[in-house]
């Protein structure tokens, strides 16, 4: 009797543990099963911002790219125009007999022909049709013409692998992100001596801007709004950007931007 | 043997009982989440049960109504704990349904109780409150996997009651269905005292869940 007693409480403890284990592993189960559930509802989160972050800076592209061809436009028509018709005129002066009035005349010429060689540059630089149909390397091209130009830079653009034509939005975008870091380097970066690296593979377009300027604390720094953009940017083309940058040694941008649709230039 | 099996598990369970009420009272207009706060009724129900039942069992003093005064306890706590489960579901959809069921199913509990002797142990009016406390409970686990939020399950008050009550409920409700369906064949005293050591156990680990849950309430 006291035997069996004793088989019953064994069993009945074994029962109970078992039960507990049985509980235990349960709570477990559903706080684990919670958690999973949880991280994918933040990811799904995640992606469904950066969708939406990708989208409306789309648009925004869009819409800045709208205002630059509104603006081309606008130099190309109408201020072109009535620089060209300006020029025109001077020109058709012939009666001078004073050689001080003609130097000046000369002179007034001159810095209209100047002035309409600029307008037509910024206007192709902010041009999306010019970008699109000449493709980005003419344009960067053109920029580093000009930049040159002005005797304070040395900027050299070096194109390594099978250049591709990329899709018009990716090259106009790709241009906007040189365009910015350029514009960084003149304004902040005390730089002499700019390169532009653009390397093509078969899967991937690289492009690395140089400078030998002042350079940043990247740790110390917050990244500018044109940091910023750069890397917005480059997301936005499926893209990264790194930045590299110590004191004293000048920065470096490197873009990595996958290519889908290849056209051989 | 039995008996003392069951005196042991019984003891444990009153302090369990004794430790969440203690809880409870240290809780009360001290957490954040008002509903917790509100146990301190349903841990006092179950301290008035568990007094009248520890003087009985130790032969303190016989107490002629002691289970009619536990069905009563029982048609309490189904009461506060299904409505603690609605009002704590985390998504308030179908609450009046869920309402509309707890008190559909208080009159089959009520009517059990009035139409059987009270004096015994009701185990159908038992079986229905622990298939309604489980179907909440289930209902609680489906609308927080359905929409997860950044909930800290192990800090969360609600979801160690839940937890409590439904480890109680898948160790009491199988109990209770073989007391009801097998109420006429022989038992033999030690089966007897087994079977009934179960509730307690069950019990006990309901109440060391309240008391993680009033922890968890505090620390918030």
């Amino acid at each position: 009797m006291f035997k069996e007693s004793i088989n019953h409480l064994v069993y009945f403890i074994l029962f109970s543990s078992l039960l507990m284990i049985v509980v235990a592993l349960f709570v477990a189960y559903v706080i684990h099963s919670y958690k999973q559930k949880q991280m994918n509802n933040l990811k799904n989160l995640n992606e469904l911002k950066s969708l939406h972050e990708n989208q409306l800076l789309k648009a925004q592209i869009q819409v800045q790219e709208q205002t630059f061809e509104h603006i081309s436009n606008e130099i190309h028509d109408n201020i072109g125009q009535k620089l060209s018709l300006a020029k025109l005129h001077l020109n058709s002066i012939d009666s001078i007999d004073n050689l001080y009035h003609k130097e000046l005349l000369i002179d007034a010429i001159r810095i209209i022909t100047e002035s309409l060689n600029d307008l037509r540059d910024l206007s192709r630089s902010m041009s999306f049709d010019f970008i699109s149909n000449n493709g980005f390397i003419k344009a960067i091209e053109n920029d580093i013409n000009q930049m040159n130009k002005s005797g304070h830079y040395n900027i050299k653009l070096t194109i390594t692998g099978d250049p591709v034509f990329l899709e018009a939005q990716l090259e106009v975008v790709l241009y906007r992100i040189t365009q910015e870091v350029l514009s960084n380097i003149l304004k902040h970066a005390d730089a002499t001596k700019v390169s532009i690296q653009l390397h093509y593979t078969t899967r991937e377009l690289n492009l690395e801007i140089t400078d030998n300027g002042c350079g940043f604390d990247i740790n110390t720094n917050e990244k500018g709004n044109g940091l910023h953009n750069i890397q917005k940017r480059a997301q936005s083309l499926n893209g990264e950007a790194f930045i590299t940058s110590k004191l004293g040694t000048g920065t470096t941008i490197t873009i990595k931007i996958p290519i889908y649709d290849r056209k051989t230039v | 043997m039995g008996v003392k099996i069951f005196l042991l598990f019984f003891d444990v369970q009153c302090f369990a009982i004794l430790l969440a009420f203690i809880s409870s009272l240290l809780i009360f207009r001290n957490s954040k989440d008002k509903k917790v706060e509100l146990f301190i009724l349903y841990t006092s129900i179950a301290m008035i049960d568990m007094v009248f039942y520890f003087i009985d069992i130790h032969g303190l003093y016989h107490i002629k109504n002691l289970a009619s005064i536990n069905n009563y306890c029982m048609i309490l706590s189904y009461l506060f704990l299904s409505l603690f489960l609605i009002y704590s579901m985390p998504d308030k959809n179908g609450k009046k349904y869920f309402l509309l069921l707890v008190f559909f199913c208080l009159t089959f509990i009520l009517e059990s109780n009035f139409s059987n002797n009270p004096r015994i142990h009701n185990s159908t009016a038992f079986s229905i409150n622990y298939f309604v406390l489980l179907f909440l409970c289930i209902t609680y686990f489906y609308k927080i996997f359905s929409n997860p939020s950044d909930l800290d399950l192990m800090r969360e008050p609600v979801f160690w009651v839940v937890i409590g009550v439904l480890a109680n409920c898948m160790i009491c409700l199988p109990m209770n269905i073989f007391l009801v369906f097998f109420k006429n064949i022989p038992k033999t005293m030690i089966l007897k005292n087994i079977l009934n050591s179960i509730f307690p156990f069950g019990y006990t680990l309901m109440y060391m869940c309240f008391v993680k849950s009033f922890l968890c309430s505090k620390s918030q």
